[in-house]
C-alpha cells in the first residue's frame, strides 16, 4: 500500500527554526509540526510511497536506524496524518490512474 | 463630549429612552437601561467615555429588571443584545457585571473582521505590549497596575488585531477585578476609581475599575505590537522573565484567541506576521514594583 499527501501545495507553512505551523484550509486547523514530520509530507508530496519507502527515506535523511521500532514510529505519524486528512492511501487502481494522467 | 459633560439627569433620560451612545474603542454600542443603580454605577464608571451621536451603534445591549416566577416579589436582572438573552437573570446587585460580561460576549462572538485574542495590551513608547494570558492568571490586575503606572491602556481583555495593518485597537473597558486582588488594587493605587464590590458572581467578588482618562481620550491611537509576555501570577515568587520559541509563542497565542479558527488563513498569517515581529516572552511575578522593574528594563534595552 502506498500513501499520498493530500493538497500538500494549498498548506501554509510558517518554519520556525525547524519547528513548524501549518494551516490546512481544508479542515482550518493549524497544526504544530517538527522537521522530520514535515519532510514526510514533502516527500508523500513528491512520490507516493510505501511505508517501507517513506521509513528508509527518512531514516537517511536523519541519520536514524530504520529498524522495527523506527518504522513503527513512522506508521503512528502517517495513520495521525491520514486522520488529520493531511494524507491518505493510495490504491492500486488510482495509482495506474494518477500514472495515466501524468503521461 | 464626554459623558461626564451631561448632567446626571440628561444621562439617566438617555439609558431610559432612545438609549446611551457611547464609543467603546472602535465600536459604538447602545446602551438602555431603566434600573436606577446601574445608572448611578455607570455614571461614575463611565464618564470618560465619549458620547456618540447620529453614528450607528454596532451593539445595542439592555439591562431590563423581571420578576421571578418562583419569587413574584424579588427582581432580577436581565441582559439583552439586541432584543435576545444570552445568559440567564442574576440577581440585580450584579448588573453591572452583567452588563459587562454582556458586551464582552457581544464584541467576542460578533466582529469577525479583527482578529481577538485574549490579551492585554498596553503602549509604551509607541509600541503596543500584548499579555495573552487564560483566565486567573492576573493580567486583569497587572494591566491596571500598568495603566496606572505610565503605560497606555489598549485592553484588558481584547488584543484587537487588524489583520490588514497589522496594527492594534484600543478597547479599553473598565477593568473587572476580581476577589483578592480588589483589596491589592485599592492599596497598591488607592488614587483609582473602583466601582462597588460585586460579591457571589460566576467568578466571586468583582469590582470594576474606571480606565484612566488619557488612555480614553487616546482610544483612536493604534499600536503596532513589539513584545508579546505570557503573564503569571505565582504567590511569592520574583518577578522574571524568560524568553520563549516563536513556534511555541504561536501556538499559545493561536490557541488563546477567540476567533482565530473563525478567520481561517487570514488568521493563520495575522499570528505569523505578529510573532515575527515581536520578541516573547514568559513572565511569573507577585510583586507590582518588581515587575515593574522588569518590564522597564526590557523596553529601555530596546
Amino acid at each position: 500500500m502506498r500513501w499520498r499527501a493530500n493538497q500538500f501545495h494549498t498548506l501554509l507553512i510558517e518554519d520556525w527554526n525547524e519547528e513548524y505551523t501549518v494551516f490546512q484550509p481544508d479542515s482550518g486547523k493549524t497544526h504544530f509540526f517538527n522537521q522530520m514530520s514535515i519532510q514526510m509530507l514533502i516527500y508523500l508530496d513528491q512520490n507516493p510511497a510505501t511505508l517501507e519507502e517513506i521509513s528508509t527515506h527518512l531514516a537517511m535523511q536523519f541519520q536514524q536506524t530504520p529498524d522495527n521500532s523506527f518504522l513503527r514510529s513512522i506508521e503512528k505519524v502517517l495513520h495521525h496524518f491520514d486522520t488529520l486528512g493531511l494524507v491518505s492511501k493510495l490504491h492500486q487502481d488510482s495509482r495506474h490512474d494518477d500514472q495515466a494522467d501524468s503521461v | 463630549m464626554m459623558i461626564k459633560q451631561i448632567p446626571y439627569k440628561e444621562f439617566h433620560r438617555l439609558l431610559l429612552n432612545q438609549g446611551l451612545r457611547v464609543a467603546i474603542g472602535p465600536f459604538n454600542v447602545c446602551v438602555q437601561t431603566a434600573y436606577a443603580p446601574l445608572a448611578e454605577q455607570l455614571y461614575k464608571l463611565y464618564c470618560h467615555y465619549r458620547l456618540v451621536q447620529d453614528e450607528i451603534a454596532e451593539f445595542h445591549v439592555r439591562i431590563v429588571t423581571e420578576r421571578l416566577y418562583k419569587n413574584p416579589f424579588r427582581q432580577n436582572v436581565r441582559f439583552l443584545l439586541d432584543g435576545q438573552s444570552p445568559f440567564n437573570s442574576f440577581p440585580p446587585e450584579q448588573a453591572l457585571a452583567v452588563l459587562e460580561w454582556g458586551i464582552n460576549l457581544a464584541i467576542a462572538v460578533r466582529v469577525n473582521h479583527l482578529l481577538i485574542l485574549h490579551s492585554a495590551v498596553v503602549e509604551k513608547n509607541g509600541h503596543a505590549i500584548l499579555f495573552p494570558a487564560w483566565p486567573g492568571s492576573g493580567k486583569t490586575t497587572l494591566c491596571t497596575v500598568l495603566c496606572y503606572r505610565g503605560f497606555r491602556l489598549l485592553s484588558d481583555e481584547f488584543g484587537l488585531m487588524d489583520p490588514r495593518r497589522r496594527l492594534f485597537l484600543p478597547i479599553p473597558r473598565l477593568m473587572p477585578l476580581k476577589n483578592e486582588s480588589i483589596a491589592v488594587i485599592r492599596s497598591y493605587l488607592p488614587e483609582i476609581v473602583m466601582g462597588q464590590s460585586i460579591p457571589n458572581t460566576q467568578k466571586g467578588t468583582v469590582a470594576h475599575v474606571r480606565p484612566p482618562e488619557q488612555s480614553l481620550l487616546q482610544s483612536e491611537h493604534t499600536a503596532k505590537a513589539k513584545w508579546i509576555i505570557f503573564p503569571k501570577w505565582i504567590a511569592g515568587s520574583p518577578a522574571k522573565i524568560e524568553a520563549i520559541s516563536d513556534s511555541e509563542a504561536f501556538m499559545l497565542l493561536a490557541s488563546n484567541a477567540f476567533n482565530y479558527e473563525v478567520l481561517g488563513a487570514t488568521g493563520f498569517m495575522a499570528v505569523a506576521d505578529l510573532i515575527r515581529s515581536c520578541d516573547c516572552y514568559k513572565l511569573v511575578y507577585s510583586d507590582f514594583d518588581n515587575v515593574m522593574d522588569v518590564l522597564h528594563k526590557l523596553i529601555n534595552e530596546a
